[in-house]
């Protein structure tokens, strides 16, 4: 068993084939061997680890991705429309819990977990114009009339395709 | 979540250096594992903190004068993340951990393209594990990147070139009788030459 | 805390965003860019390579894995990918009519054709790996100027026509579907003068090597003649009775653009252009006195004018034929005289040659072989292929009939190297006499031998 201690210094015990679906502590463990001293997580708050241990213990088994092998032309193959339903259903969640999770993601280090949170964030820009993007992500709008004119003039050749 | 999160960056950071300080401490006792340990902990506090750094960016004109400050902090945190995923690599180096040195110098340099100790390491690390075109090309790198490290590199090179020599002669001494079975004719071992 | 307030830029991180991004599309990182100061940052200043590259992929096939000829590609170079990407895009926009004031035609028609270029090798024809830009050409093009006109479209002709080769049968039959008899009005509307310029005797000379050449010493190929051969071959199959043709057609598709899609059973590795195995060939031409009538007489305002073909009982005759050809050393050939004739062997062999076409991996291939008939009239075949100066498989062979060279072709592969749309020219009688007949051919791979008893009328 593992034991991890959050920022907000909530302590989770969790089996060591759940947790190290985090490639962080998968090394870790592997580098100084598992110790009773907890795993302090100073940048995930508690309610986001709960959220990242569930994904982790539904995802538990399942090959990691390999390090160094280049997989972008098969990621690119599979867009953002491949989420399976339990991701789905499992990153159906507020803005800020759904960054919050990106984030987490990130500094564990949990890939999977990190391009379901990203694909999620692509839908939701999916098809939108500038305006609506704004109001989704609560984007002030920093350009002049003559800057936004400027810009949308160079990006005419993304127009129509 | 910042305001839940009773630590504040500057205090994540300064718990970073101290875990880093132990950890070098430890490894010029020779206690790499202990050493790893402790530079795990630093990247614990260390790694996702880029976050907090960002705030400001996207809210207002272009680069407000805090920017500055920001890009400050966010090279400190860069440099250590870059100090310790280097050191890691040499402690991984010392257990012949080839893979984790290849890994973990490949961290460094993602940080810093310059880090040319861990260059070498990541060549050295890339060589062992049997990768010898890769290894040599990082080795190449490293000699016309850095003079100072030319000899060692040229060295290492040295080195692995026997060893994928004899590793080449044992192979094709495994080759041979099939290659003789199947009597290839001499335009194909041409091209294939 | 009202964390709410904060804009997602403050909350996640450039590189965080950047990933993200990179599984959007493309209208969609654009407009995210349209959106503050920090977001076009991310997207434009400058643009990360890695979230480019990617959005290149979603459209594109990777250029890295295309199929190069002499050019050694330098893998150290930095591939603009946004620039790459935004070029074609406009060069889309331009081929639906848009104004772009930045792109003149030609660079339209480059644009375009380096995706062709860039059309990957087939690597194993059992995985499903589509060529992107294959598709991209096909729903790009489809019903845009540059294919449904026959007016020219630029002045560019050349790499105008060369562009149309490659992809507006392809495109033809994706739009209009496998129905081989229904007429097709852009194939009707240039079939007159596709056969106008084929069947010019003026166009079969020495200063074109007699073959679908321009003007220069070295064989360049014209690809306005090959695109008028193509249209005349590919009418003529169309009127063949479908039930066999639908068959014993060649493919145009655009994925038989690719290197190596042309099937081959066993496979050597010397043999590049893929030369070994069955070959299905169509050799069209016009009857000897219609076509000395259209050349020499005022016949229809003549000599040459297009209205000779409008008399609705004009017919060509159009010929399959089967070829087996066979890889053999050079010596072994009897008429390799005139197959070598206008190239210099030694700078071809020579290891010192600065000759762009001489690629040691391509080189000069020999062979010889049979062509069979309906009638049973067997011929043996000499020739060879290389690569001409544009980089493009060029085929050139004799037909001999007791000891004597009796044809002469000269082909040009259609698409990369050992191509499945195979070899499209013009055959001429092997004297250059003046006066002698000449017509077009393609020639390709079928998925199966032809059989005398089902494929030859």
């Amino acid at each position: 068993m593992v034991l991890l201690v959050t920022s907000d210094n909530e302590q989770f015990t969790t089996e060591r084939e759940i947790v190290e679906r985090s490639v962080l502590i998968k090394n870790m463990l592997e580098d100084v061997g598992e110790t009773d001293q907890p795993i302090p997580l100073p940048n995930v708050s508690s309610s986001v680890l709960k959220k990242v241990l569930e994904y982790c213990e539904h995802h538990r088994g399942e090959p990691l991705p390999s390090a160094d092998s280049d997989q972008s032309q098969d990621e690119t193959r599979k867009r953002s429309t491949d989420i399976s339903e339990w991701d789905q259903k499992f990153i159906n969640v507020d803005q800020e819990m759904l960054f919050e999770i990106i984030l987490a993601a990130n500094y564990l280090d949990i890939k999977s977990l990190l391009d379901v949170g990203c694909k999620t964030v692509a839908n939701m820009i999916k098809g939108k114009t500038p305006e609506e993007i704004r109001k989704l992500f609560n984007i002030v709008n920093d350009f002049t009339p003559e800057e936004e004119a400027q810009i949308k003039k160079e990006n005419e050749w993304a127009e129509d395709r | 979540m910042a305001s839940s999160n009773p630590v504040s960056v500057e205090e994540k950071v300064a718990t970073a250096k101290q875990h880093k300080d132990v950890a070098d401490q430890a490894f010029k006792a020779g206690n790499t594992k202990d050493a790893l340990r402790s530079y795990h902990q630093a990247l614990l506090y260390l790694l996702g903190l880029d976050k907090n750094a960002m705030q400001g960016l996207g809210m207002g004109a272009p680069p407000p004068p805090a920017g500055e400050e920001v890009k400050q902090e966010r090279t400190e945190i860069d440099e250590i993340v870059e100090k310790v995923y280097a050191n890691m690599s040499a402690c991984h180096i010392k257990h012949s951990n080839w893979q984790r040195a290849a890994e973990t110098a490949e961290k460094a340099l993602a940080k810093n393209d310059k880090n040319y100790k861990a260059m070498f390491r990541k060549g050295k690390a890339l060589g062992e594990q049997g990768f010898f075109e890769k290894a040599m090309k990082v080795l190449e790198d490293l000699k016309s990147k850095s003079p100072e490290d030319a000899a060692a590199a040229d060295a290492e090179m040295t080195r692995l070139r026997i060893i994928d020599n004899e590793r080449e002669r044992v192979h094709k001494q495994k080759m041979k009788g099939f290659l003789k079975q199947k009597s290839l004719s001499v335009t194909e071992e041409s091209i294939s030459s | 805390m009202a964390s709410t307030s904060l804009s997602i830029l403050a909350i996640i991180p450039p590189e965080i965003a950047e990933h993200a991004l990179s599984m959007c599309r493309v209208k969609d990182v654009v407009s995210f860019s349209e959106t503050c100061w920090g977001a076009y940052r991310i997207v434009h200043d400058p643009p990360p390579p890695q979230l480019w590259r990617r959005l290149f992929l979603t459209k594109f096939d990777d250029p890295w894995k295309a199929f190069r000829i002499g050019d050694k590609a330098d893998t150290s170079a930095v591939y603009n990918w946004r620039g790459v990407l935004i070029r074609r895009y406009q060069a889309a926009q331009v081929a639906h009519g848009k104004d772009v004031p930045q792109l003149s035609r030609k660079d339209v028609l480059e644009a375009f054709l380096s995706v062709v270029w860039d059309i990957p090798p087939l690597i194993d024809p059992k995985e499903d790996d589509t060529s992107r830009n294959a598709v991209w050409l096909s729903l790009t093009l489809r019903n845009s100027k540059i294919i449904t006109t026959h007016q020219h479209w630029s002045d560019e002709y050349q790499l105008e026509a060369q562009l149309r080769a490659y992809v507006a049968l392809g495109i033809d039959s994706a739009t209009h579907g496998p129905k081989l008899r229904s007429v097709y009005s852009r194939l009707e509307a240039r079939r007159t003068g596709s056969r106008t310029y084929t069947y010019n005797l003026e166009h079969y000379k020495e200063r074109n090597h007699y073959g679908p050449y321009l003007y220069s010493p070295k064989r360049r190929v014209n690809w306005v003649h090959v695109e008028a051969l193509m249209n005349v071959v590919q009418s003529n199959i169309r009127e063949i009775p479908h039930q066999w043709a639908q068959e014993v057609a060649p493919p145009v598709n655009l994925e038989f653009l690719r290197a190596n899609s042309s099937s081959t059973e066993t496979h050597n590795p010397v043999d590049w252009a893929g030369v070994e195995g069955s070959w299905a060939r169509y050799v069209c031409f016009m009857d000897y006195r219609e076509l000395f009538a259209f050349n020499f007489t005022s016949m229809y305002g003549g000599p040459r004018n297009p209205a000779y073909f409008n008399d609705p009982s004009f017919r060509e005759a159009t010929r399959l034929i089967r070829l087996d050809l066979k890889l053999t050393s050079p010596d072994k050939l009897k008429f390799r005289g005139s197959m070598d004739a206008g190239y210099d062997i030694a700078e071809e062999q020579g290891g010192e040659s600065v000759s762009s076409t001489s690629d040691p991996r391509y080189p000069t291939l020999y062979f010889t072989g049979s062509s069979r008939g309906s009638i049973g009239n067997e011929a043996t075949i000499e020739g060879n292929v290389r690569l001409g100066v544009d980089k493009v498989p060029l085929w050139r062979f004799v037909s001999i009939y007791d000891g004597h060279a009796q044809w002469s072709s000269e082909g040009v592969q259609i698409g990369h190297v050992n191509s499945a749309m195979g070899v499209v020219g013009v055959w001429t009688s092997d004297t250059h006499d003046e006066g002698d007949p000449a017509g077009p051919f393609w020639f390709w791979k079928p998925t199966r031998p032809l059989d005398e008893a089902n494929d030859f009328m």
